[in-house]
Order: C-alpha cells, then structure tokens, then sequence
C-alpha cells in the first residue's frame, strides 16, 4: 500500500520576490520566517514521509465502523477547526498566485506534524487529481463537495485552483483541506459519540501546525475566518445519527424542532444541502463565538445527543413491544426491495438500507451482517462504484449496478 | 380550548413575551408542528422554557431580542473598504466572505452587531488562544492581553450578564442550565488578567516548553 516516491525533494519555497502581489501591504516574510523555524525544531526531512498522490482507498472507513459510545444511533463524530493564516487574504478573495503559495505554506507545514506511528500522511494536490479521485474523497466524508469542485460561493476559483488536502492514512481519521473557504480546516472523525476524541485530536495537529506558522487572531473575534459564521473557536462539531424509529412513531419532527430550538443545525447523511435519506441526520453547533470549546462539548456530547439517543432507543424499545407487526413489516419490506431490485436510485437505496439497519440492530432480522450495511452505505455512492468497476457509468448503468452489488452483498447465500 | 385551527382541541399552550408582551397562543398538535412550535413529550418542561428564553428559537421573537445589539444602520456606501485587501463592505454583504483577516478591523463596526446575531448574541471570543496571540499581545501591552481574556471592567460586565441569566434560569426551575450558567461564572471568575500566569494562558506556555511526546517519536 505504501508508495515510497521521494516526496520530500521539493523543501524549498517557490521563488517570492518575482511573484507579483495583487495586495498590497501583506507581510509574506512574516509567514516564511515561521516556516524557517523547523530547522531548528530538527523536524525537516524527519519524520515518516507525505506521500503525494497515489490511489484513494476505497475500503470501509472510521465513519462507517458501526463501533463506539451509542453505535446503535450514533454513526460517527467530527470535529473540524476553521484556520487561516496571518497576513494572507482569504482563499476566496486571493489571487491564483496567492492560493498556491499558502498551500505551498500549508503544505510544507502539514509534512512536519508529527503523526502516530503506523500511521502516514497521504498528501493530493486537488489541481492535477482526477474527477473521480475527488469525488472519492468526498463520499469518504474526508473533504467537502464545495472543496472538490474548487469554486468558492463568491464564485471565485474552479477546478485547477490551487487546494490540497491531507489525509491521515489508514484509518481516515483526521484530514486537513488547504485551500478551501479557509487556508485550513482541520477535521477528525470518529466511529461513535467520541467527540472529545476528536476535539484533542484536532487540538493536537492545531498546535503543531501553530509551532510553524501564525494564525489570523483578534482579541474579539477570535480565529478568524472568511465567513463571519465561522469565527470564534472556528470550531463545528457534529454527529451523524440514525432516527429511523423516529421516524416511524412521527416524533422525528419534534426532535428535530428540539435541535434547531438548541441553535443546532440537522442536515442529511451527505452533508450541507443533502437529503436526510434513510433517516441519517448530522447534528451541529451553528454558534462558534462566545461559547468555548468545552462549553460547545459539554452541550452536543453530552446533553443533545445522549437525549435523542433516548428518544430513538424508546422509539425502537416501544416498536419492538407494542408494534412488532408494523416494526416487521417496515423492515422486510425493504430488505424484499434491496433483495429483488434491478435498478436502484441513490436514494431509494439509502432509505431502506436505513430501514434494514434498523431490522438488524432490533434483532428483527438475523440474516443480514451489520457491516454490510455499513459497506453499502459507502460503496452505492457513484464514485465509489465506478473506481469498483473500474469505468464511467452513466445515472442509468449506475441504477443497474448499484442494484446488482446491493443485491449480492444481500443475498441469501452470500454468506 | 379549540386549536386556532377551529377544527381540534388545542392541546399545545403556549406563552410566550413578545416585545415585553403576553402573547397566549392555543394550538392542536398538527397545528404546532406545523407552525415549529415544539411539542416534544420527551423534552423536559425546563428546557422548553430556557430554550425560549434564552431565545434559541429564533423563528420566534422574545424577550431575550431586546438584548441583541440593533444594527446602527450606516447610510450605504459610508464605510470605507479595508485598506489591506481592498474589500468593500457591500461585496460582502452580497458575498458573506471578508477578504483578508483585516477586515475585521476595517469592518469592525458594522461586523459586530452582525456576528453577534449569527452568533446567539456571542460577542466576544471564549476559549483556545493560538499562543503566538497570547505571547505578542501580552509583550506588546498588558492591556492587550487584558481584552483578549477579558479585563476587569468587561469581565465584570460579562459575570453580571451570566448572573441575570442564572437567576432567570432558578426563577424558572431550570437547574440544568442553571447548573451550566454557574459553571460559566465560576470559571470567568478565575480567569487570569494581565498575565499569563494561570488558567489557559499556562496551559498553552507549558506545552511550549515541554515537547510532546508525539513529536520525539516522529524525529
């Protein structure tokens, strides 16, 4: 698995002085005497080496694990940190020029963190990857659709402007997008309600990259972003749940309504914009000023989530006890439609790959393993079935296909 | 009681201030939910309450709208763009994207009426400092560091805010937020002021000093 191309060739800075900057009065030297500061931290060249480029893994990932606190509702945590850099316009607002030498800067930085041994930094230059690479990356959940496609919402930028991103191998667990609406997003991700996990973990690669450069930062404010939104901790935690008997008693709305009425936000399994296909949810905190790390922990990890964790398990609890007929029916119908169809919608797959979750985690149906519920919800997303299949499918072929793996994970006598 | 609706019986009372008012307001739960008016039988009355009065619900006015910051309203074209990136104000304002960390300064004004509503009424930032901040503002001017974790005066400021917030939350018998307000108070309280001696700001210095031992590993 491990590519052992030279990566670490290239130490030095692109040529400065001959760049011409669109903006003026910004203080690159200020930045590069920071990145200088490595030699002396006797890290350069050290450490396990970035690999550049290569293959996007394609197996299960930490999000879809099925492991941790509360696995039965809560799929996965993340948290993710909004960081920019002092003395650099905003991505969206910067030059071409400027975007490549912040990421040229984030780069160099993210390559002298310090990782966990066993472990590698993957590093994919989203200018030169393929189409179907980024959409990889981002069903995997390790990089946003917005950061894919490479255009900003000012309308800026596109597929060759200059934006990376990290990705912590193998387990997928923490990734750093440069580039995208801020020079760095920080994010880690974890199989079950784990958020403090990942609050430290990010903590962890925060501070290292903070020993090379120096953060945008007002008494105020706090980190500053390109979004106002985001400033503050620049902190968004979130955590995916699974409501489906939520939704089968009609008390998804409440819970719903009982999020917003928390200032949390509830968006779909596929992240902003998505549908919540399947009754897959992600909850997260909108405020990022004025309330701390901890604070914004306390109340998501253990408050909101640990309550609509009771709320679906009673739901469940109160299915399985006094409308086991309705439970049943629900269940088996879906897994009678993954089973015989011959074509499938995203969706529609979705949905009763929910369903059948929840069948199998109530102990309604035995003959279906976890994990491969777990696996589809990964493999029916286009990307993932086209790198399969090793071809471009058309929405048509992908129906049929999508259909054809759902069943055989599925079927009978696959087992 | 008929629902508004006319059609069921309202089962959903609820009472909420708006604009220092009683508003009463009698719904079926087809209606309430229809309308976004939780309804959850799970949620504890308690909550219910903070959450309307601490004004999460932003669909609904309340009483805490008064405490919001109105926005001075500038005549158009009155603020200057930001003199290090060139950004104007109205760009943003049709963007929602700043264009250079300076612009928090040039926009300062106009921003902070706008972040504080986007924020749940957050106007100053609490937690994790980068420590480069913390060390150039605290040997540039102690002051600076003051601001940064708070001086006395806004400090007290900001303790006197979370006390009417606590006492609204016993008057209310809401323990739990009660539980969380106080907690807030106890910490603001031992904040440190002009050096960074204890708290955060030594968290941050020790880790400087001692390399983890993470970072020995990898070298």
């Amino acid at each position: 698995m491990q590519a052992n191309e030279p990566s670490g060739q290239a130490q030095e800075f692109p040529e400065r002085s001959g760049q011409k900057r669109s903006i003026p009065h910004i203080n690159i030297e200020g930045q590069a005497i920071k990145g200088k500061g490595l030699e002396g931290k006797g890290l350069e060249g050290k450490g396990n080496p970035m690999i550049v480029g290569g293959p996007v893994q394609t197996g299960t990932t930490e999000w879809l694990k099925g492991t941790g606190e509360m696995c039965d509702v809560v799929m996965s945590s993340r948290a993710r940190a909004a960081r920019n850099l002092a003395g650099f316009p905003f991505p969206p607002a910067a030059s071409s020029a400027d975007r490549s030498q912040i990421m040229e800067i984030c780069r160099r930085c993210i390559e002298s963190l310090a990782h966990e041994e066993g472990t590698t930094v993957r590093w994919f230059d989203l200018r030169n990857s393929e189409p179907i690479d980024r959409r990889l990356l981002v069903e995997r959940q390790l990089m946003s659709r917005q950061h894919a496609r490479g255009r900003y919402s000012n309308g800026e930028g596109g597929p060759d402007s200059p934006r990376g991103l990290a990705v912590l191998e193998p387990h997928e667990r923490v990734s750093i997008l440069v580039n995208e609406e801020d020079h760095l997003r920080v994010q880690a991700i974890r199989a079950g309600l784990a958020l403090q996990d990942c609050l430290d973990e990010i903590n962890r690669f925060d501070d290292g990259i903070e020993e090379v450069v120096e953060y945008a930062f007002h008494p105020q404010f706090g980190y500053l972003t390109a979004c106002p939104t985001n400033v503050g901790t620049g902190l968004r935690l979130s955590v995916m749940v699974h409501l489906p008997a939520l939704k089968i008693t009609g008390e998804l709305e409440k819970v719903r309504n009982a999020a917003s009425d928390m200032g949390l936000a509830v968006r779909g399994l596929y992240g902003e914009g998505s549908q919540a296909a399947g009754e897959f949810y992600q909850i997260s905190n909108q405020v990022t000023l004025g309330r701390s790390d901890e604070m914004l922990l306390r109340e998501i990890e253990h408050e909101v989530v640990p309550s609509i964790v009771r709320y679906e398990q009673h739901a469940r609890a109160q299915l399985i006890t006094e409308n086991r007929p309705l439970l049943e029916d629900k269940v088996f119908r879906s897994l009678g439609i993954l089973r015989g169809a011959r074509l499938l919608k995203p969706d529609e797959a979705l949905e009763h790959l929910g369903l059948v979750r929840l069948g199998v985690i109530c102990k309604v149906i035995q003959d279906v393993p976890l994990e491969s519920i777990h696996e589809l919800l990964l493999l029916i997303q286009p990307g993932h079935m086209q790198r399969m299949l090793g071809k471009e499918l058309s929405q048509s072929e992908r129906r049929i296909a999508r259909a054809t793996l759902v069943r055989e994970r599925l079927s009978l006598d696959s087992k | 009681m008929l629902c508004e609706c006319q059609q069921r019986q309202a089962t959903i009372h609820e009472v909420i201030l708006q604009h220092g008012k009683k508003v009463e307001r009698h719904l079926c739960e087809q209606c309430a939910s229809l309308q976004g008016v939780s309804t959850d039988p799970h949620m504890p009355i308690s909550q219910l309450i903070s959450n309307y009065i601490s004004g999460k619900n932003l669909s609904i006015p309340t009483v805490s709208d008064k405490d919001t910051p109105k926005s001075q309203s500038p005549k158009p074209g009155s603020t200057p763009p930001c003199p290090t990136c060139s950004m104007t104000y109205s760009k943003f304002k049709d963007t929602g994207l700043l264009g250079c960390p300076s612009c928090y300064t040039s926009f300062q004004k106009r921003l902070s009426p706008l972040i504080a509503r986007a924020h749940d009424g957050g106007e100053q930032h609490i937690g994790k400092v980068p420590r480069r901040a913390l060390a150039s503002l605290g040997r540039a001017d102690g002051a600076g560091l003051e601001s940064l974790i708070g001086g006395a005066s806004e400090r007290e400021q900001r303790l006197g805010q979370v006390r009417d917030k606590l006492n609204h939350a016993v008057a209310h018998e809401d323990y739990e937020r009660a539980a969380m307000l106080r907690d807030e108070m106890t910490r603001l309280a031992s904040l440190p002021t002009s050096t960074p001696a204890s708290g955060s700001a030594s968290q941050i210095e020790s880790r400087q000093d001692a390399p983890s031992p993470a970072l020995e590993e990898s070298s």
